[in-house]
């Protein structure tokens, strides 16, 4: 049995207190030593003003900027006080703040809201679905900006999964428990209205939400407008569908873009494909949200529509959805042009198949750039996008594309600050703030308003540009289908041409399918 | 133990055997409450109650039997080559070499990744065009067109099936190696004296006393099995078409992308009741191991 080694009971005493006074003075020396002042910057700008005869007012002069330092140092007090009769000494060390004020002028044009009389604290909650980083550190930004701009005003920012956003504000609304402020898509605005838990903005300010839809396209101020009440304020929007082109592959081929219709394309995919190498084109045909709307916006532009003129019919049994789908099947199935596996392949993989020079052509939106700024894809070479054209004999009213603003500021119903969250939703979309999704922060985000085209900077859209400020960029151009159960509807479209491009079923009976179990869905809710 | 002394043990316990109870009572029965009413939220208003008629739409439901399909598929291929894979991994880590440490470290970690990462991580190995499973399948000269693992829908419910018992075999795999720790050494020589095979060993002396816990392991695959969501959801989210839909993507959908949440209640009524009937038969099996009798 090994020896038991004995710990002499006065040197482990000593050891024990060599330890306690070696931890004490290491913890004096970190306070004798540590910095000794903890500067805290607050930026506070003086442009709020008191005006009476109107909201809103635009100010364009130099501001002070006071910048306030607050100096914090500990200090020793002695307190004296009076125990039983006995004198005791209390040794309180304090923090001391000292504050220094300095002011800066800067040139700034800011939007005023006024009057703000002194008011109680008030919280904000701002989420934001999806988006890239950029966007993120954009909002968040105004979140704590405006802190400075109504220092009685706190906006939390968070940033919520894009996927599941609808089920997410459900939940969280049904619980009590949403946000004030979101940015979400406008496609859901139907469904939430019918749940109830979107704010008609009209009814909070409708003077204010007049002067703001003065400066939106009207096409754009459509997409916010349902029922006749206006419920959110765009940022920008989305244009559906655009195809994108590698500029020197399709030069190398001697091919100019843009198509006048899908014979003039396929003509050209025919002959840029080079499988297994190189296809021509990659679609995106999973069951995500965005390639059902790719599809969606094709079928659009040859003059489908998922409803009749008074909404209580199903229309997708019609030549217009017919030809779409077999236009879609045929470039996988007949010409080839398509890279296997279509229908495992979203928007981010077909992407990825065009920055790696996979294919000569994409098939999204007009967020092509954004993934390029997302970091996702290194270029060295030039790439355009253009609006996805239609058959040569559309079979119904054909347009431009369609268009969805995706990052809209739109007010939940459950909010106790209403008045509060629209001037937060105004101080987002000042000119300032817009001009942002304007290629100034965030790319690949197509302008709004006739302000942010004037300052443009994303070079993809630079042959929009001129459109776009002259008004005929939107001219016919419609909101994507927005109807209580479209995103039902849009889920069985889904399944339907990933049916029909796998062979499982003809394009007719996938759509006739589509018809009866969409129709169904529409009847129930209007039961 | 005097019945005071008893009375006291009811008392410490009955807080927490409340709460168990009515929780999972309370989820239950709401459950099958709401599967007799007509709820929509997109057609707000009050819930009617329905009686049956959500089952008997359930039943006209032209997705829902191929759903149950997939979903027996995926249980039936999914259990049984966990079993197997993980019993022929316990005999591997059983045996004696040097990296045998090494090995049953690393055997582990598919079991203790998130369902999430290992769904998104074998989303991209096995995408058909930038997939690294048939880029390298190509390369070393297995395939010369890439294999669409996750878009035919041919193949999508078994490559999916793949991925779930690539997450699971290292449990049954540590559970079956625990279980062979506790078979007596004494049963072996004594094998070897009488001259018996390998197999002779494995079948008369391992498989026997493996038993209970292959068939313990094979009930908590099958209700894992059947409540996965995250690894069919973020691979294939149910496609293509509804070639990899099992009931629990099937009710999400229909719950909280469709809002029909009564539709959703009926669905898991009857997920809950395939479960139950799972556990009665298992109870009945191990009826005599839970007494003690064996």
């Amino acid at each position: 049995m090994p020896e038991v080694k004995r710990v002499d009971r006065r040197k482990f005493i000593y050891a024990g207190l060599g330890a306690a006074i070696v931890v004490v003075g290491g913890v004096a020396a970190y306070l004798a030593t540590r910095p000794p002042e903890r500067v805290v910057e607050t930026v506070v700008q003086t442009q709020v003003q008191t005006v009476r005869e109107t909201q809103v007012q635009t100010v364009e002069k130099p501001i002070e900027r006071v910048v306030t330092q607050t100096i914090e140092r500990p200090v020793e007090k002695t307190i004296v006080t009076t125990v039983a009769g006995t004198p005791t000494t209390i040794v309180q060390t304090e923090v001391k703040r000292e504050t220094v004020v300095q002011t800066q002028t800067v040139e700034k044009t800011v939007e005023v809201t006024a009057p703000t009389t002194p008011m109680a604290p008030v919280t904000l909650k701002l989420w934001e679905f999806g988006g890239i980083p950029a966007e993120h550190d954009h909002v968040r930004g105004l979140a704590s900006d405006y802190k400075n701009f109504k220092p009685y005003v706190t906006v939390e920012w968070a940033n919520q999964d894009w996927v599941t956003k609808r089920e997410f504000l459900i939940a969280q609304f049904k619980a009590g428990t949403a946000a004030d402020i979101v940015t979400q898509d406008t496609a859901s605005i139907p469904d939430f209205v019918a749940l109830g838990a979107f704010q008609p903005l009209e009814d909070v300010d409708a003077e204010a939400v007049a002067q703001e839809k003065k400066r939106y396209y009207p096409e754009v101020w459509d997409t916010v407008t349902y029922q006749g009440k206006s419920y959110g304020f765009p940022t920008y929007v989305d244009i559906n569908t655009m195809y994108t082109w590698s500029v020197p592959m399709l030069e190398e081929a001697g091919i100019k873009p843009p198509f006048k219709n899908w014979d003039d394309m396929l003509e050209a995919l025919l002959k840029l494909n080079k499988p297994p190498d190189r296809y021509a084109i990659s679609i995106p045909m999973s069951q995500n949200t965005n390639d059902i709307l790719i599809f969606e916006g094709i079928a659009y532009a040859n003059g489908a529509r998922w409803l009749s003129e008074d909404g209580k019919k199903v229309t997708v049994n019609t030549d217009a959805w017919s030809q779409a789908l077999q236009f879609y099947v045929d470039l996988v199935n007949k010409y080839k042009v398509v890279p296997p596996g279509p229908t495992s392949a979203d928007y981010f993989v077909s992407t990825q198949l065009f920055f790696t020079k996979r294919v000569a052509l994409t098939v999204g939106m007009s967020w092509i750039p954004a993934l390029v700024q997302l970091g996702a894809f290194a270029l060295d070479w030039q790439y355009k996008l253009a609006p996805f054209p239609s058959s040569p004999y559309p079979p119904g009213p054909t347009i431009p594309f369609m268009m969805e603003p995706t990052t809209t500021f739109i007010m939940l119903s459950s909010s106790k600050n209403k008045k509060e969250a629209l001037d937060f939703m105004r101080f987002a979309i000042r000119p300032e703030s817009l001009r942002a999704w304007a290629g100034h922060k965030i790319r690949g985000r197509t302008p709004c308003t006739p302000e942010q085209w004037k300052e443009n900077r994303n070079p993809e859209y630079k042959e929009m540009e001129q459109l776009a400020i002259e008004g005929k960029l939107f001219k016919n151009a419609i909101h994507v289908p927005s109807f209580p159960g479209i995103v039902e509807m849009e889920k069985l479209l889904g399944v339907a041409y990933q049916e029909a491009v796998l062979g499982k079923k003809t394009v007719k009976e996938a759509l006739e399918g589509l018809q009866r179990d969409a129709q169904a869905v529409l009847d129930r809710i209007k039961k | 133990m005097s019945s005071r002394e008893g009375a006291l043990g009811y008392a410490f316990v009955s807080p927490t055997v409340f709460l168990i109870v009515a929780l999972i009572l309370y989820s239950i029965l709401r459950g099958i409450q709401l599967s007799f009413y007509d709820i929509h939220l997109l057609r707000g208003g009050e819930d009617i109650f329905v009686g049956f008629q959500n089952y008997i739409r359930m039943a006209n439901d032209p997705v829902l039997p191929n759903v149950i399909l997939n979903t027996f598929i995926w249980i039936a291929f999914g259990v049984s080559l966990t079993v197997l894979l993980g019993l022929a991994t316990a005999l591997f880590l059983d045996l004696k070499f040097r990296a045998r440490t090494f090995l049953r470290v690393v055997i582990l970690i598919p079991w203790v990744l998130p369902d999430v990462d290992v769904g998104a991580i074998w989303k991209w190995l096995l995408d058909t065009q930038v997939g690294i499973l048939n880029q390298f399948l190509i390369t070393i000269g297995i395939i010369k067109n890439p294999i669409e693992w996750l878009s035919s829908p041919d193949l999508a419910l078994f490559s999916v099936t793949g991925v779930m018992i690539w997450r699971l075999f290292p449990f049954i795999g540590l559970l079956t190696l625990a279980a062979m720790q506790t078979i007596p050494t004494e049963l072996y020589e004594a094998a070897n004296v009488d001259g018996a095979s390998r197999y002779g060993k494995f079948r008369h002396i391992t498989l026997p006393h493996l038993a209970f816990t292959l068939i313990l392991g094979s009930l908590i695959l099958t209700i894992w099995f059947m409540n996965n969501f995250a690894i069919i959801w973020i691979t294939t989210g149910g496609g293509p078409g509804h070639a990899t839909d099992t009931l629990a993507t099937y009710i999400y959908k229909v719950a909280f992308q469709f809002l029909r949440m009564s539709d959703a209640a009926t669905i898991s009524v009857v997920t809950f009741s395939i479960i139950g009937i799972f556990s009665l038969v298992y109870l009945f099996v191990l009826r005599k191991y839970w007494a003690g009798e064996i």
